[in-house]
């Protein structure tokens, strides 16, 4: 065999891993469940079909709506949150920490987080947010209220406050990035032109940054939008999700070809997210070469 | 009068100690000044401190006779070109150059004519509505200088505008720039490492040399009556010769160094065998081609090692029994040299233009 | 972050993280032969009377815990060869059956079979096509559980859990028996054969109750720890095993059932469609349903016995009397769970209450 052979060989072997992953856990995967959506539901299972009684359901039945319509509540909020505390964060770690060690220290801290496991991080907020938790023995200490409040935990708020916690790198990383490539000078350029530090922010900085910041949002808002973890552990009665309810339908109501027409339904929605997102970072499409 | 005034201006980086060391000088209204250096000499450093970006451990900054030292950026009657343009990726080439203007809430029309008359003066108005990323480097270089010029500053800062180019185009520009200043008579400081953009384009040349600035004087002036061996091998080349006074009768100095002995006609005082450095042009040398010297001319011998060809100029190595070659650059249009070249190896006598020899107490770089 | 690709690229390696992680479980748990793999109610596989039956048997146990009677059927639809033994409520066991999850029960290998309460053997659910396909062996009630501290009246009726007064403090088991539960207090003759009317009306009542309520809980360690944390004054229970955990750690709590009568249940062994290990499953079978495993649960649990038998054998005559073991008229008075007829509609009741804002 020639070298050129034995390279391309080579070279074919190193792409076929990912390809074979690709269409062995993702592929088939989906397009066994997207056979599945057509199928019909029948005691004690279901059976093969084509129909599209379960995409239908999704529009009939007002529960499905009432759960996407909050699931995109809470993930948008959980976007927004998470973009208030990630940018201030990269922004004073890329523009106002000179020493790069104590910078990368800092990214490091804030990245780490991932590493511990999602449940732990969970039920860490639970213990804080509890009736006998941290916050509230602290409020009652501190004699700022005079009972622990149950306001904190099992209810939106304490889904949005852990979601949040367990997406925010996503939301800093590209941000950051985003802002460090930023050249020192345009900013030196945009003072030097006559521009106060907010005008240069505004017109220079944030504009710049925006390819981190939609990045982040369909990081975050994805990773939320599908999550059923949070709801289970610390969301209340008003905490049930979309994923949830995937889940019910795989689970106690045994209703496969439902659970899968709902999750092409998120697939679908995640795609366009995605899609929405690339657009929008295209046409603001930035080359600072 | 004096547009700015630096006054004891000093600047200490961690890690890199005095970057600026005690700088006090004076530019004038309408002048072409450049800060010529090797890198790290403190030109660019001390250009920001003027400019706002740096603040200075100790000194002042006047600008126009206002002392503007604790002044943000912003508040300075100056602009700056920056090395790597700094133009804005996302804003088209006219929104570029009236970016401050139009923050500053202009009124529309007034923008409009600003920036066009900005662009033409550059001649670059039919690229308005381009974005920076379709430009040319040549052509993102004029933007930045209509964009730093349209608020009419009573001083343009220039940090190396002209490195990123190539050679041809840098020479276009510094003709460019020349003409610019002309037209705007506002006074230009430019910073650069490239002393023959030094030479072509300024007015009045300071020489800076570890965060001091070391010699400050007109081109010619500068070229011909280097204060130092630093000086005098930075502004072109020059052979610096270790050598020893052997004796002074009335103006005529002798000298030795190794092998080598010159007279020179000097008027200053040295004691007997005291330490000088000789610095010789290449182009004031040459190969002696008569039996006899001119008068005028001092004679040395050695050993051509090699020619090296420059275009116009020959440049020729010549081993003369010390550490290093002594350069002789032979103008090659105007003799025709290259045709009777002596052959690499063979002996050479040099002879040198006596007058245009110069001598500095001391051995240079000890 | 430039490109679509590059976009969907990480986002997948992201999805995978999380997904990977989720499909790994129960490949980890494959059936292997000699570990016998229990898929049961918390209490049904405790260390105090697994122990032994490893010893007498040198069949190895592992359990793995379900929240709700509707978990069988998709842990096992999800493919076969990972669970051998099941605990399944009478009125789960048809579906299994009818699905073809579970192999029919062999009576004759079964030596206590005919001392368990006739009433329990003959169950309709478990007698399908003329073969016997589960052997009962513990029965309950689920009645409620409140904190005597905070709540210092004992509630009567099921209607305490639409109490303002309670508002923020009311656990709920997340199940479709708590439509059964309302129903009987909305006065529904029979709540397991609702009109799309009546389960309206259900609906209505519990979703109306949603403010109230603190939270759904899955499992009996969730409500238990709901109660230890002062999260929940009063929920619906299991019965007894919650009741037990909570005494150990002194929370005052006491069970109550209500005026309009308590869920009634009776769960049964189930064997796994081909599982590897019948010899040791079995072998579970007959251990439980012995002195040491009828007890055993029973002690663990507070539930009662099937096999009576057994029972006064190691049962203390106090004992026996309060857990109804003389008494199978009680078995009469509690309403036994049936599988509805209409379960989808019933799951789908129960989701749209779940769903609602």
């Amino acid at each position: 065999m020639t070298g050129r052979g034995r390279r391309n060989l080579f070279a074919a072997a190193l792409v076929s891993v990912p390809l074979a992953w690709t269409i062995v856990f993702m592929f088939a995967p989906y397009a066994i469940m997207f056979t599945y959506s057509f199928y019909t539901k029948k005691f004690p299972m279901f059976v093969p079909d084509f129909q599209f009684g379960n995409y239908l359901m999704l529009f009939q039945d007002i529960q499905y709506r009432q759960v996407f319509v909050r699931t995109f509540k809470i993930a948008s909020i959980v976007s927004l949150v998470a973009l208030l505390l990630a940018y201030p964060v990269a922004y004073c770690l890329v523009f106002k920490v000179h020493s790069r060690k104590i910078r990368m220290a800092i990214y490091m801290a804030i990245i780490v987080p991932l590493w511990a496991s999602y449940l732990l991080r969970a039920y860490t907020w639970k213990t804080i947010l509890g009736s006998q938790g941290v916050l509230n023995s602290f409020l009652v200490w501190s004699g700022i209220l005079a009972e622990p409040t149950p306001l904190f935990l099992y209810n939106q708020f304490s889904m949005v406050i852990t979601l949040v916690h367990i997406f925010v790198p996503f939301m800093f990383m590209p941000i950051f990035t985003a802002l460090e490539k930023i050249p020192r000078s345009l900013l030196e350029a945009s003072k030097d032109l006559g521009v106060g530090r907010l005008g240069t922010f505004l017109k220079v900085t944030l504009p710049l940054s925006v390819p981190g910041i939609v990045a982040g949002i369909t990081f975050t808002f994805c990773l939320s939008f599908g999550d059923f973890i949070a709801p289970f552990l610390v969301g209340g009665p008003d905490g049930f999700m979309i994923a949830n309810i995937v889940q019910s339908q795989f689970g106690t109501a045994l209703n496969w070809p439902l659970g899968s027409a709902i999750s092409i339904a998120i697939l679908a929605i995640v795609l366009l997210v995605i899609t929405l997102s690339d657009r929008l970072e295209r046409a603001g499409r930035l080359d600072l070469g | 009068m004096n547009i700015i005034e630096l006054r004891e201006l000093t600047k200490s980086f961690p890690g890199a100690g005095r970057v600026v060391d005690n700088v006090t000088l004076n530019i004038r209204e309408g002048e072409f000044v450049t800060l010529l250096g090797p890198s790290g000499c403190g030109k660019t450093t001390t250009l920001r401190l003027i400019a706002g970006f740096e603040y200075p451990d100790r000194g002042s900054v006047r600008v126009s006779g206002q002392d503007v030292t604790e002044l943000a950026p912003y508040h300075r009657p100056v602009n700056t070109v920056f090395q790597d343009y700094a133009l804005f990726p996302h804003m088209s080439v006219e929104q570029n150059v009236g970016y401050g203007m139009w923050i500053a809430r202009a009124p529309r029309a007034e923008i409009a004519a600003r920036v066009i008359e900005a662009l033409r003066m550059v001649g670059l108005q039919e690229k308005a509505k381009a974005r920076p990323a379709e430009l040319s480097g040549g052509q993102k270089q004029r933007v930045a200088l209509a964009r730093a010029i349209i608020r009419r500053p009573k001083v343009l800062l220039l940090d190396e505008p002209l490195s990123a180019l190539d050679a041809k185009l840098r020479e276009a520009m510094q003709v460019e720039l020349r003409h610019l200043h002309q037209k705007l008579g506002i006074t230009f400081l430019l910073v650069t490492h490239d002393q023959t953009e030094a030479l072509v384009m300024s007015d009045r040349i300071l020489i800076m040399e570890r965060g001091r600035v070391v010699q400050d004087g007109t081109p010619p002036d500068l070229y011909e009556r280097p204060a130092s061996p630093y000086v005098a091998n930075f502004l072109g080349t020059s052979n610096l010769l270790r050598a020893n006074v052997a004796g002074q009768d009335g103006d005529v100095l002798a000298v030795e160094a190794g092998p080598i002995r010159l007279r020179v006609r000097m008027s200053r005082r040295f004691e007997k065998t005291e330490k000088v450095t000789l610095a010789i042009r290449p182009e004031k040398s040459a190969l002696m081609t008569n039996a006899r010297p001119d008068p005028g001319r001092a004679v040395i011998s050695g050993r051509i090692i090699d020619h090296l060809f420059q275009g116009d100029v020959l440049r020729t190595s010549v081993d003369i029994g010390l550490d290093t070659p002594f350069l002789i650059d032979t103008q090659l249009a105007s003799s025709g040299a290259s045709q009777r070249l002596p052959p690499t190896g063979s002996e050479a006598q040099i002879s040198i233009d006596e007058a245009s020899i110069i001598i500095f107490p001391g051995w240079s770089g000890s | 972050m430039r490109s679509l690709a590059h976009k969907i690229r990480i986002f997948g390696t992201v999805a995978l993280a999380f997904g990977v992680g989720a499909a790994m479980v129960p490949t980890a748990l494959k059936a292997q032969e000699g570990q016998l793999s229990l898929l049961v109610w918390e209490g049904y596989a405790d260390p105090s009377f697994v122990k032994d039956f490893e010893a007498e048997s040198g069949c190895k146990v592992q359990a793995t815990y379900v929240g709700s009677n509707d978990d069988f059927a998709p842990k096992l639809a999800a493919g076969g060869g990972v669970y051998d033994l099941l605990s399944v409520s009478s009125d789960a066991a048809e579906v299994l059956v009818r699905a073809g999850f579970v192999e029919p029960i062999d009576i004759s290998k079964v030596p206590e079979w005919n001392n368990i309460y006739e009433a329990f053997r003959n169950v309709k659910s478990i007698n399908v096509d003329g073969q016997v396909w589960a052997v009962p062996f513990t029965w309950g009630a689920n009645p409620f559980l409140y904190r005597t501290d905070k709540i210092t009246t004992e509630p009567d009726s099921i209607a305490v859990m639409w109490d303002p007064q309670y508002k923020g403090k009311i656990g709920m088991w997340d199940d479709k028996s708590m439509l059964y539960n309302a129903a009987r207090m909305l006065g529904i003759a029979d709540p397991f054969n609702m009109t799309d009317e009546e389960l309206e009306k259900v609906k209505a009542k519990l979703i109306e109750q949603k403010p109230l309520v603190r939270k759904y809980w899955s499992t009996a360690g969730e409500v238990i720890n709901l109660f230890a944390s002062d999260e929940v004054w009063i929920s619906y229970t299991w019965g007894g095993l919650m009741l037990n955990e909570l005494g150990k750690q002194n929370i005052p709590v006491k069970e109550f059932t209500p005026k309009e009568g308590a869920d009634g249940w009776n769960d049964n062994w189930m064997i796994a469609k081909g599982s590897p290990n019948m010899d040791c499953a079995m072998k579970y079978i007959n251990y439980m349903m012995s002195a040491k495993g009828q007890c055993g649960v029973s002690t663990v649990t507070g539930y009662s016995a099937t096999n009576p038998v057994a029972a006064k054998t190691c049962m203390s005559p106090e004992e026996f009397k309060a857990k109804h073991q003389d008494d199978i008229d009680f078995v009469g008075k509690l309403h036994m769970w049936q599988a509805p007829p209409r379960i989808e509609e019933y799951t789908n009741a129960w989701n749209a209450v779940k769903a609602a804002p």
